[in-house]
């Protein structure tokens, strides 16, 4: 008998297999599905109306109407953050969304050009990097004014010459492989090189640094809306929920701690999946494509 | 229509790795390239098919100045790498890397640019069953005859073979020796084909150049070079292959 797997044993054994290794990437992976669930759902997930105000229940503690207690407007705090994912992961999102379709072009003309492109290119990135991100992205805001979507354009701006740097050297990198060359020699012109033998190299890698960098994006984004400078009232938005419930830290500090820990939690599963993916591909053997 | 090589010098920054080449590649023609290893083989084979960059006035065709560049003169004449696995993208199926120069240079319609390289798989000798599979998925000699039916897709008026039969056994060695032989008539190309063995070119080729030390030192028809290799190497060369030296009077 004691050869024989027993079937628990064996899903056990199972189990381990598939979780060793990848704690944190299935952790990550399931906050963050919850996450996508309530990004989706949040609205008809809530037990509340977001923006219903009780002035009656300002500022109070947990209950069962009010799981989380409300805000200094009577607001169910619960219900905000449900409904606020969708508006804060997708303002990362978009964020995230519209630095790579800046970085992408950038680099890949940096390093398929070369010559003058290139150097112009470049000094560009040095100039944006050599502010500081912060400051340049308020310097953005303080033009287009204080609205969400001027801090998603702000960031971006800010945000993409480290990533054109990074696509810059990888395809130089994919661009000196020898298929690439041949490819060349079989008539095949640049768009479709690029396509068919360049973005399935650089992607990969650039996907995890992204996600990596979404965690960062979220938080910086959530300054924005706390300093005021990005999503406005009422909007239920992470950052903009801290921002709100300031003031009334000292009287209830669970107003401001929940939406800190939100965020705290969201980037933490963006973190924990960035690396996760990074081991997985880490662990890949030579010419196992 | 000829491609000529005039007096070509390659250097890699200080080292000069070869000088002063001349040769010349007729169309329906065959011509050897054989040396040792190292002596700049593949040197020539890609400064001649501007994989790297050759010396103005040095490169003509039919008389006239020719500067190749991968991206446009592919098909006028094409370099088949030495390492068919690293020339080979590690993206794409058997059938997809045949098909990418019928459908960018031959702009075939996708039904006939399938059953071209189909035929072309099979001419290589190669089972239907690698058509689905990815460099990584083949052995070398699979790999290699990819490469060759690929160059054969773009079906360049110059074709240049850089060990092409090198991964293979002596069987199938012999049965792609007779599908060059073929295209060299059928397809009107010129081949220049470089090898270690020369066995190979013995069968292949109609002149057999030899070379030493980043030089041409011998060139002659086949049979003549056969008869009486002049220079140390040549002879050399000749020596050890002659354990099958019945073959080579053909
Ligand atoms: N990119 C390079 N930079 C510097 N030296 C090089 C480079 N490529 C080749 N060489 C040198 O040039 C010489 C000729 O190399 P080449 O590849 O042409 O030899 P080959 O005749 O093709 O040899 P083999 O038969 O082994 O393929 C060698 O001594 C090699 O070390
Ligand atoms: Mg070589």
């Amino acid at each position: 008998m004691a050869y024989v797997d027993t079937t628990s044993s064996l899903l056990i054994s199972r189990g381990t297999k598939l979780i060793k290794g990848r704690t944190s990437f299935l952790l990550g992976g399931f906050f963050l599905s919850v996450f996508i669930v309530l990004a989706i759902g949040g609205e008809a997930l809530a037990p509340n109306s977001p923006n219903q105000i009780d002035l009656l229940h300002r500022l109070s503690a947990p209950s069962l109407t009010y799981p989380l207690g409300t805000d200094h407007l009577g607001r169910c705090i619960l219900s905000r953050l449900m409904v606020g994912t969708s508006l804060s992961l997708g303002t990362a999102l978009a964020t995230a969304g519209l630095i790579l379709a800046i970085a992408l072009p950038v680099g890949l003309l940096a390093a398929l050009c070369k010559g003058w492109v290139d150097a112009v290119l470049m000094r560009v990135a040095d100039i944006f990097l050599a502010f500081p991100m912060l400051v340049f992205a308020l310097a953005i805001i303080g033009y287009l004014g204080a609205s969400l979507t001027s801090a998603v354009v702000g960031v971006a701006l800010a945000w993409w010459p480290s990533l054109a740097r990074l696509v810059r050297t990888l395809t130089l990198d994919a661009a000196s492989k020898q298929y690439v060359l041949a490819s060349r020699q079989c008539g095949l012109k640049p768009l479709t090189i690029i396509r068919r033998h360049i973005l399935p190299q650089i992607l990969p890698p650039l996907l995890v640094v992204l996600s990596l960098e979404m965690a960062g994006l979220l938080l910086v984004l959530s300054s924005l809306s706390f300093l005021g400078l990005g999503a406005q009232p009422p909007a239920a938005e992470w950052g903009a929920m801290l921002n709100e419930a300031r003031p009334f830290f000292a009287e209830r500090p669970s107003v401001v701690l929940a939406p800190g820990l939100v965020i705290t939690l969201a980037v933490l599963s963006f973190n924990l999946v960035g690396e996760g993916i990074r081991n997985q591909l880490d662990k890949r053997k030579p010419y196992q494509w | 229509m000829t491609l000529q090589i005039r007096n070509l010098s390659i250097a890699y920054g200080q080292t000069q790795v070869i000088s002063q080449i001349n040769l010349t590649l007729h169309p329906s023609r065959t011509t050897g390239l054989i040396g040792r290893s190292g002596c700049g083989k593949s040197t020539l084979a890609k400064a001649m098919t501007g994989i790297i960059q050759a010396p103005q006035d040095t490169l003509f065709l039919n008389d006239e100045h020719f500067l190749p560049n991968p991206a446009q003169t592919g098909n006028t004449v094409h370099y088949m790498w030495q390492d068919p696995m690293a020339s080979l993208s590690p993206f794409l199926n058997a059938l997809d890397l045949i098909s990418e120069p019928l459908k960018a240079i031959h702009k075939m319609p996708k039904k006939a640019r399938q059953q071209r390289a189909h035929e072309l798989l099979n001419m290589v000798e190669l089972d239907p069953t690698c058509a689905a599979k990815r460099p990584h998925q083949l052995s070398g000699g699979q790999c290699q005859r990819i490469a060759l039916a690929r160059a054969l897709a773009v079906k360049p008026q110059f074709l240049v073979l850089d060990e092409p039969l090198s991964a293979l056994d002596l069987v199938t060695q012999e049965q792609v020796t007779s599908l060059l032989r073929k295209v060299r008539t059928e397809m009107h190309m010129g081949i220049l084909i470089i090898s270690h063995d020369l066995q190979t070119l013995a069968k292949l080729a109609d002149d057999i150049a030899v070379m030493d030390g980043g030089r041409i030192v011998e060139h002659k028809k086949t049979q003549e070079f056969f008869a009486a290799p002049k220079f140390p190497v040549s002879q050399r060369f000749v020596e050890i292959s002659k354990y099958s030296h019945m073959e080579h009077s053909n």
